[in-house]
C-alpha cells in the first residue's frame, strides 16, 4: 500500500518536473543566452567612473565642493578617494556604492608638487592607482576629468601607462590645464609640451577631449595663461576624435576657483555625466572640427 | 552506534519540546492559519514572479506586452495584503485561544481578546492625514511571525496572571490594564529605539547585513552569515512576504560580471567565492534552509496523506523561493529537531560549493537572473547555462535530501505518536 502511495507521488512528482522543464526551464535557457549574448553585445562594465585627478599642491578632498554640487537632488553618486603615497602604497577612504554605476573616484597624490619631474612621478602613480581600481572594481571604461596640472597627469598617463585593450577612455575634460606651463610664447615650447606632443599618437582615437580654459582677462585665469591650455591643440586636435576648446569667464573663473564654476558644472554634467541640459551663456565654444 | 544516540536524543527532544504548553499554542496557531496564509503566498508568488518587472515569469514570458500587467500587480498586492493581515490577526487570537484554553477553558475567550487589544494597540500607528485625519492599523503581512506568536501569548498569560494574581476581574480593569501592558511595550520600543515590535525582522536582518555584508569573498564569513540568517528565521524572525533576493548587485559580483563580458568567459573571475556564487546558488534551495529538501521529503515519503498534500499545496511557493508559509506548515519556528538541519544543510551545501568552484567542476554564478527566480535554477542561469551547474545543484538536493532524511523521520515518528495518542484519548 505504502509502495504505491510512493510510487504514486513519484509519478506525479516526475511528470511535475517534466512540465516544469518544459514550461520554465526551457524559456529560462534562452532568457539566459538572449540576455547575456545582448549584455556581451554592449560589452561596457556597469561600472562606469568619473575618475578626477586635481592639480598641484591639491589633496584628494580638492574636487569635495564640485561633487557635492554635482550630487544634488536625488542624484548621489558615490565618492572614492585614493592617495598615492611616495611608496607607492594607496590610502583609500569613502567607498562605492551597490548599484552605483557612476560613481566618482579621486586619485590624489601624497607629493603633489609642481614641476617635470613631479608631474612624470605622478603619471606614473596614477597608473598604479588605475590599475588597482580596473582589477579591484573590473571596470574597462571611464571618464575624465583633471584639474589644472591634473589635465597633464592625466595626458601622461593616457600616453604613456593605459593599456587601450584593457581600459577605455572616451571622454576627458581638462580644466585649466597649462600645457605649456606658464610660458605665455606659444613658440616657445617646454618640456612637458615637446614631451606630450611627441606621445600625442598613442592617444586614445575615439576619446573627446574638453579643454576648458578660464579667463579673469584676456590673457590668463591668474595663474595659468591662455595660450598655454590652448597649446592643447596641438596634442589633441587630428588625433583624438574630438577636441573642443571652451572659454569661461565671469564669477569663478580665477585658476583655483574653476572646480566650482557653476558653467564648468554644467558643462560636466551635460559633457561628462550627460545629465545636463540647456546652453550656457557667458561662454564661448571654439569647436575644432575633426 | 553515535548515530542511534543521536537519533535516540532526537526523540526525546521532540517528545519533550511537545510538551511545552506555549510551543504547542504557537504550532495551533500555526496549523490553523497555514491555508490562508498559503493563498496570500500564491498570491504574492503570482505578484513577484508573473506581474512585477523584472520577475522570473515576468521576464521568460516576456510579458511586459501586456497592459493589464500593471493592474494585475496592484490587485495582487492588495489581495494579498488582505490575506496576510487576517492570518497574522487570526494567528494572533488563535494562540491566545489555545494558551487560555490550556490553563481553563474559561480563559480562551478572554485570552485571544486581550491579545487582540494588545496586537490593535503595538500596531496602531497614528498616522494622520489633513485630509481625513484618520488613524491607521498596520499590519500588512511585513510583520515577522514572532511577533504575532509572542504578542498572543502574553495575551493570554496576562489575562492569566491578572485574574488569579492581580485579581482584576470586570472587563474595565482588563481593557486598562492591556492597554497599561501595551503601552509598556511601546514605551520600551521607544526607549531602545529599535522598533522591536512593529518590524523586528527587518532591522535584524539588515543588522546582520550590515555587520556581514554583501561583499564577503571569504568562506568563513560566508557560512557565518547564511547561519546567522537562518538562526533568525528559525526564532521566526520572518515575515509573511519575505522574499529572497539573490545578491546580484554587490561589488564582487559586479567585478565578476565585468571581467567575464571584458573575457567572455567564466574562467579566473577575480571573486569566485561570493554570496551570490555559494549561497544563493546552492544553500538556499527552495529559500531558507534549503527546505526544497524536506518538501520533497514530504512530498515523497510521508506516511500521511495530509503530510503530502500539504507538501503539494506549498511545491509552487518553496520553488519560488517564498517559503515562509512551508515554514509555519511544518512548523519550523523554535523546532529543535530542525534546527539542526536546517543550519546544517546550507552549510554544507556552501562547501561542496566552494570544493566544486576550487576544483573547477564548476563556475561561479555571475550574470544577472530575474527577481524570484527559483533558486534551482540560480547557478543554472548565473553561468549563462552551464550545464555542469545545474548537475551539480541536483546533487546538492539529493545530498540535502539524504541529510534532511534522519529529522524527517522523527518529525514523522513522533506526529505517529501524537496522533495515535489523540486517537487513544478519543
Amino acid at each position: 500500500m505504502r509502495k504505491k502511495l510512493l510510487s504514486n507521488s513519484f509519478s506525479i512528482l516526475i511528470l511535475v518536473i517534466v512540465v516544469a522543464t518544459v514550461a520554465v526551464g526551457v524559456p529560462a535557457y534562452f532568457w539566459t543566452k538572449t540576455h547575456v549574448t545582448k549584455e556581451r553585445v554592449q560589452n561596457r562594465s556597469k561600472l562606469y567612473p568619473v575618475i578626477l585627478i586635481p592639480g598641484s599642491s591639491a589633496t584628494e578632498n580638492r574636487f569635495d565642493g564640485l561633487i557635492g554640487k554635482l550630487n544634488t537632488g536625488n542624484k548621489k553618486q558615490s565618492l572614492l578617494k585614493i592617495t598615492v603615497k611616495t611608496n607607492n602604497q594607496l590610502r583609500i577612504s569613502g567607498r562605492i556604492f551597490p548599484r552605483d554605476t557612476r560613481p566618482f573616484i579621486v586619485i590624489a597624490f601624497e607629493n603633489n608638487h609642481d614641476g617635470y619631474q613631479n608631474i612624470q612621478r605622478q603619471a606614473k602613480w596614477m597608473s598604479i592607482a588605475m590599475n588597482y581600481l580596473a582589477k579591484k572594481y573590473q571596470f574597462n571604461h571611464f571618464s575624465g576629468i583633471g584639474h589644472s596640472n591634473g589635465g597633464l597627469i592625466y595626458t601622461l598617463y593616457l600616453e604613456k601607462y593605459m593599456d587601450q585593450n584593457q581600459l577605455l577612455l572616451d571622454r576627458l575634460m581638462t580644466i585649466g590645464t597649462p600645457y605649456n606651463f606658464a610660458e605665455t610664447n606659444i613658440n616657445q615650447r617646454t618640456n612637458i609640451l615637446k614631451e606630450l606632443i611627441a606621445g600625442r599618437e598613442k592617444l586614445p582615437h575615439n576619446l573627446t577631449v574638453y579643454s576648458i580654459d578660464g579667463t579673469t582677462n584676456y590673457t590668463t585665469d591668474g595663474i595659468v595663461p591662455s595660450t598655454s591650455v590652448s597649446a592643447g591643440k596641438y596634442i589633441f586636435q587630428n588625433q583624438v576624435a574630438q577636441y573642443t576648446k571652451i572659454t569661461v569667464t565671469g564669477k569663478d573663473s580665477q585658476h583655483s576657483d574653476l572646480p566650482q564654476n557653476k558653467e564648468i558644472i554644467q558643462l560636466i554634467n551635460e559633457n561628462i555625466l550627460q545629465t545636463g541640459t540647456g546652453g550656457s551663456p557667458n561662454v564661448t565654444q571654439n569647436a575644432a572640427p575633426q | 552506534m553515535t548515530g542511534n544516540k543521536i537519533i535516540a536524543y532526537l526523540y526525546r527532544l521532540q517528545d519533550k519540546q511537545q510538551k511545552w504548553k506555549w510551543l504547542r499554542s504557537c504550532y495551533f496557531g500555526l496549523k490553523k492559519v497555514s491555508p490562508l496564509l498559503l493563498i496570500g503566498i500564491l498570491i504574492r508568488c503570482l505578484m513577484l514572479s508573473f506581474f512585477q518587472p523584472h520577475g522570473f515569469f515576468y521576464e521568460i514570458y516576456h510579458l511586459d506586452k501586456f497592459s493589464w500587467i500593471s493592474d494585475a500587480n496592484s490587485v495582487a498586492h492588495l489581495l494579498s495584503c488582505v490575506f496576510f493581515d487576517v492570518a497574522l490577526l487570526l494567528l494572533c487570537v488563535a494562540v491566545a485561544w489555545y494558551r487560555g484554553s490550556l490553563f481553563d477553558e474559561e480563559e480562551a475567550i478572554p485570552s485571544a481578546v486581550v491579545a487582540l487589544i494588545l496586537l490593535f494597540f503595538i500596531n496602531f500607528h497614528v498616522k494622520r492625514t489633513p485630509a481625513d485625519g484618520t488613524g491607521q492599523v498596520n499590519l500588512s503581512g511585513n510583520i515577522p511571525f514572532i511577533e504575532v506568536l509572542a504578542i498572543g501569548l502574553i495575551g493570554a498569560y496576562f489575562y492569566h496572571v491578572g485574574k488569579k494574581y492581580l485579581h482584576l476581574k470586570s472587563v474595565w480593569s482588563f481593557s486598562m490594564g492591556t492597554i497599561v501592558l501595551g503601552g509598556a511595550i511601546k514605551g520600551l520600543e521607544h526607549l531602545f529605539s529599535t522598533n522591536v515590535f512593529s518590524n523586528l525582522s527587518g532591522p535584524v536582518l539588515s543588522g546582520i547585513g550590515s555587520l556581514l555584508s554583501d561583499d564577503q569573498h571569504q568562506l568563513s564569513s560566508i557560512i557565518l552569515r547564511e547561519t546567522g540568517r537562518n538562526l533568525f528565521v528559525w526564532l521566526g524572525f520572518i515575515s509573511p512576504d519575505q522574499v529572497l533576493v539573490a545578491h546580484t548587485d554587490s561589488d564582487l559580483t559586479r567585478a565578476n560580471l565585468s571581467a567575464a563580458l571584458i573575457k567572455g568567459n567564466l574562467e579566473g573571475l577575480p571573486h569566485p567565492l561570493n554570496i551570490y556564487s555559494l549561497s544563493d546558488s546552492f544553500a538556499v534551495l527552495g529559500g531558507y534552509g534549503q527546505v526544497l529538501a524536506l518538501l520533497l521529503l514530504f512530498l515523497l515519503f510521508s506516511r500521511y496523506r495530509n503530510h503530502r498534500i500539504d507538501a503539494w499545496k506549498h511545491l509552487l511557493p518553496v520553488f519560488l523561493n517564498v517559503n515562509s508559509g512551508f515554514l509555519a506548515e511544518i512548523p519550523l519556528f523554535f523546532n529543535f529537531v530542525l534546527l539542526i538541519p536546517f543550519i546544517l544543510v546550507p552549510v554544507i551545501s556552501i562547501l561542496l560549493g566552494t570544493l566544486a568552484l576550487k576544483s573547477g567542476l564548476i563556475f561561479p554564478s555571475v550574470y544577472q537572473v530575474p527577481l524570484n527566480t527559483p533558486t534551482i535554477l540560480n547557478a543554472f542561469m548565473g553561468t549563462n547555462g552551464h550545464w555542469g551547474s545545474l548537475i551539480f545543484t541536483l546533487i546538492i538536493l539529493i545530498i540535502s535530501i539524504l541529510l534532511y532524511y534522519p529529522f524527517f523521520k522523527v518529525l514523522e515518528t513522533s506526529a505517529f505518536s501524537s496522533i495515535r495518542a489523540e486517537e487513544e484519548q478519543k
